[in-house]
């Protein structure tokens, strides 16, 4: 692996040096993922780059894709809280006659009517757990119910897979701390801001403390947990310095929130068009946990919507073609409850949705063996899941990212077809 | 600019030592590990043993050094307490903190500079790690709750972190933070809100594999229909007999008769107060903050029992634990959390940050601010959920800022701070002895033979410990020395 060329030389050697104004636009797209790909293995990973969006809390899957059709069953339950039909002088957005999208997700309408993103309802985790930290935990570790496994699933998806990728690139969780479904013996990167990950501290010193803690941590051949972190973050500066990543401008009309969500996601989409062997990056929304004052049109719920909605729009439109290779998908511990609360709120649910947002998406549909919301369909006053989301996110991992090891990814598990992407060229179904 | 070296290049320049042999994962034991046990006890129950304390245990011997520190009102603190002066906020009572202009901000900025006055400068360290580890427990974040959390920290937490802990239980379940953050205030008997309830069952008293079940969830939830606040009571709580459930109830196999007004809240308390499963749980949360991310069920076990006989007396079964046999073979098993990290070296350091934006900044950057986690689990406290490479190379950063720039006093990364490197470190004629300093500062006592070698090399640029020591090595080296012990893995583990 050869780490030594820094980005003046290597436009040097591809004869560039003296260009004015060569950006990265210029930079081959060859040249990173050759830098790690052992020779004789498998060309790096075939398919889509996931990304996995996690809105903590337990987001109201009933208020974002709003099943109006219920009619009383639906209205009844919530006489604060309900979406309006939609219609005319409504602001709510018809998907099929059966849902309608709350006015907050308008950013995401036409990306909808272009079939590249599609719904799933009445899905989630079959456990009945309504504790934040265990749904959270199950979701993540891919086993509800089970709380002695402490990989995520996409750890096990990466340790997994046929190819080969020793990008540190590999894994990314946007964020301060590693997500559980990251955990696995491949090391994710952790990083917050791509412009900030780098040494900081007197130039005179500089070097010497570097290779003095390079030599503390062993990063040549690290072994234990912390020592391996290390060698990661030398990789990574090393990687973010040459592709001078604070440069990095989204293309015209992706406008991003300008919070830490839009940022994660702006980082992402800059990693994922600089060819850094990103394969899976996750990212976290939180706040949903909305017991009171949740609001419709107004309030905290439609604010979190639309910083949702505007995250994955201006994602979107920043990938514009690249959108071809990538997955996103959302989703969150449980949904919230049918009846809202004494507080103008919702408690903790079961059913909820999940986007599904790529080139390989069957979009424009909504996908569902919809149970309905009369009382006795209810799952202890709560939306039934129909659709265990690990059918979901195998078909995903099997069809998108050309993964077939979903045994080990959701262990005691046998997945049901669901027919929600298109399969990669090559790949059966 | 170049700032960074290839892998190549990093190892032309500092030959690399044979440090950390490779040990197992989760059963590390790092340089330290030879350290003798009063070492660890003050490793573990302050957040970095300074000098002096060092010296006054090894006078006092192990079990008075910790008799002394679980009777910390015996124990003077007028060095921190003088600090705290600077924080009136702080003694302020509830009415007059909410009629403060800009109360919330102020209330939060005080409640994090009063938390790391304590953590740093105050002597009752082992009640401080107490305080710190109730206020995960019974985690309730400063943004939103920030005026109510003054009280709370002083009166309740504060109060009783090393008294009983039914006498806690009481007091978080009465507090107006607590009543607000998980919404038992609007918790009435037409309309029960379980958030309260629920997260009493599962997260303070007997754990989510405690052996409650829904029902009782909704039982504990109508018990304490009416428990609410009031802005004219003293401390804020008021039970509203008009809202509460009179019904009977079942909770974990108990009757509460019907027609019963606050005692049924107080019953519930005092069920769960004494449940089995509180002791274990509890304990073993104990266990993992103090011992090891997977405690030895047999240590769980036996301060469970303690408890037991006890009823919940937090002073015995501490010592319990410190006089275990399971504590002394933990050295060097636990990580420090970004804030133990923070505290460390500060401690070491001698530093005042006197720039809040300045505190802010490095806070944020480490990930971990005090009252500064959301849900009601608080800050977890195994390695696995704060090893990651932003968190390193934060730590790094850090580390660096406190002791390189600040030093030297010069440019932006001194900005906002002072340190004491060089007050504490008297006159070292040779590289070994400003090694050994340094190191008694940071760790407490001078580092064992290959790690002191490191060291050695890195202060003397490839000499030995005979190199002789003058200003221009100083000016050079001195900050960087403290840095990279701060960086170093051995820092990180304790």
């Amino acid at each position: 692996m050869n780490f030594s060329l820094n980005r003046r030389e290597f436009l040097q050697a591809a004869g560039m040096v003296g260009v004015v104004g060569a950006s990265r636009s210029l930079f081959p797209r060859w040249m990173p993922r050759l830098a790690f790909r052992s020779p004789g293995q498998e060309a790096g990973a075939p398919g889509d780059v996931l990304v996995c969006v996690f809105l903590r809390g337990g987001m109201d899957g009933l208020s974002a894709v709003a099943p109006y059709s219920e009619g009383a069953h639906y209205y009844d339950a919530r006489p604060t809280l309900a979406v309006p039909e939609p219609g005319r002088g409504s602001p709510a957005l018809d998907l099929d006659g059966r849902f309608a999208f709350h006015p907050a997700l308008a950013p995401l309408w036409d990306i909808y009517g272009q079939g590249d993103l599609a719904v799933v309802h009445a899905t989630g985790s079959v456990d009945p757990s309504r504790s934040h930290f265990d749904a959270m935990h199950f979701m993540e570790a891919g086993t509800p119910g089970v709380k002695t496994v402490n990989t995520g699933w996409i750890g096990r998806h990466l340790q997994s897979a046929a190819w080969q990728n020793d990008s540190p690139f590999r894994a990314i969780g946007m964020g301060a701390m590693v997500p559980t479904s990251l955990r696995g013996p491949i090391s994710p990167l952790s990083i917050r801001s791509i412009a900030d990950f780098h040494f900081k501290g007197r130039e005179d010193e500089l070097r010497r403390l570097q290779s003095s803690l390079a030599a503390l941590y062993t990063v040549e051949a690290p072994q234990a947990a912390l020592e391996q972190q290390a060698s990661l973050v030398f990789d990574t500066i090393q990687t973010l310095q040459s592709l001078d990543a604070t440069s990095y401008r989204p293309a015209p009309g992706a406008n991003y929130p300008e919070d830490e969500f839009g940022l994660g996601l702006r980082q992402i989409a800059q990693l994922i068009k600089a060819d850094v062997g990103l394969e899976v990056a996750c990212i976290d929304l939180g706040g949903w946990d909305t017991h009171e004052s949740q609001g419709t049109l107004e309030g905290e719920f439609n604010q979190l919507l639309s910083t949702l909605a505007q995250g994955l729009s201006a994602f979107y439109q920043d990938l514009g073609e690249r959108m071809q290779g990538v997955s996103l998908v959302t989703m969150s511990e449980f949904g919230r409850r049918v009846e809202e609360n004494a507080s103008q709120g919702t408690d903790h649910g079961h059913g909820n949705i999940m986007f599904l947002m790529g080139g390989g998406v069957k979009g424009g549909q909504v996908f569902t063996r919809w149970p309905g919301l009369a009382p006795s369909a209810l799952d202890d006053g709560d939306l039934a899941i129909t659709t265990d989301y690990r059918d979901v996110l195998a078909e995903i991992v099997a069809l998108r990212l050309g993964n077939p090891a979903l045994d080990q990814v959701f262990p005691d598990h046998t997945p049901t077809p669901l027919g929600l992407v298109e399969a990669l060229p090559g790949l059966g179904s | 600019m170049d700032r960074t070296l290839t892998r190549r290049q990093l190892f032309t320049l500092a030959a690399p030592p044979a440090l950390g042999r490779p040990a197992p994962q989760g059963n590390r034991t790092r340089g330290r590990s030879s350290a003798p046990p009063l070492l660890h006890l003050l490793n573990r129950i302050t957040w970095g043993p300074r000098p002096q304390e060092v010296a006054r245990a090894q006078e006092l011997g192990y079990e008075a050094t910790l008799e002394e520190q679980l009777h910390p009102e015996e124990l003077d603190d007028s060095e921190a307490d003088a600090l705290l002066a600077a924080i009136p906020i702080l003694q302020l009572d509830r009415r007059t903190v909410h009629g403060l202009a800009d109360s919330g901000y102020r209330t939060h900025k005080a409640l994090i500079q009063g938390m790391l006055v304590r953590a740093v400068h105050s002597r009752r360290q082992l009640l401080e790690r107490m305080v710190e580890f109730w206020s995960d427990h019974f985690n309730i974040p400063a943004e939103e709750y920030s005026e109510d959390l003054v009280a709370f920290q002083r009166d309740v937490i504060r109060k009783h972190a090393l008294g009983r802990f039914r006498d806690l239980l009481l007091g978080t379940a009465k507090s107006p933070a607590m009543l607000f953050y998980l919404d038992n205030y609007v918790n009435v008997a037409e309309h029960p809100n379980e958030n309260y309830a629920r997260e009493l069952l599962e997260l303070h008293t007997l754990g989510v594999d405690g052996g409650y079940t829904e029902r009782d969830v909704k039982e504990v939830a109508r018990a304490f229909t009416g428990w609410t606040e009031h802005p004219r009571t003293r401390t804020g709580f008021y039970f509203n007999p008009d809202e509460h459930d009179t019904g009977t109830k079942q909770v974990l196999g108990h009757t509460l008769p019907a027609g019963r007004g606050i005692e049924d809240g107080l019953h519930v308390l005092s069920i769960l107060a004494r449940h089995p499963s509180t002791a274990r749980f509890i304990c073993r949360k104990l266990c993992v903050r103090f011992v090891s991310d997977e405690p030895p069920a047999s240590l769980v076990e036996s301060m469970a029992q303690v408890w037991q006989e006890t009823d919940g007396a937090i002073r015995p079964v501490l010592r319990h634990l410190f006089l275990s046999p399971e504590f002394q073979e933990s050295q060097g098993q636990k990580l420090r959390r970004p804030l133990d990290f923070f505290v460390g070296a500060l401690r070491a350091t001698g530093t005042r940050i006197h720039e809040w934006w300045v505190l802010d900044e490095m806070l944020t950057e480490l990930g971990q601010i005090p009252y500064g986690w959301g849900p009601p689990n608080g800050y977890p406290d195994v390695a696995p959920a704060w090893i990651s490479t932003n968190g390193l190379l934060a730590r790094w950063n850090v580390a660096m800022r406190l002791t390189h720039g600040a030093y030297s006093d010069a440019g932006e990364w001194g900005y906002g701070m002072r340190t004491e490197l060089r007050q504490r470190i008297g006159h070292p004629r040779t590289v070994g002895e400003l090694v050994d300093a340094v190191a008694s500062q940071v760790f407490g006592a001078p580092l064992p033979g290959q790690d002191r070698d490191f060291f050695v090399r890195y202060a003397a640029d490839g000499g030995d410990q005979a190199t002789p020591v003058d200003a221009r090595l100083l000016g050079r080296k001195l900050g960087s020395l403290y840095g990279l012990m701060l960086a170093s893995p051995q820092f990180q583990w304790r």
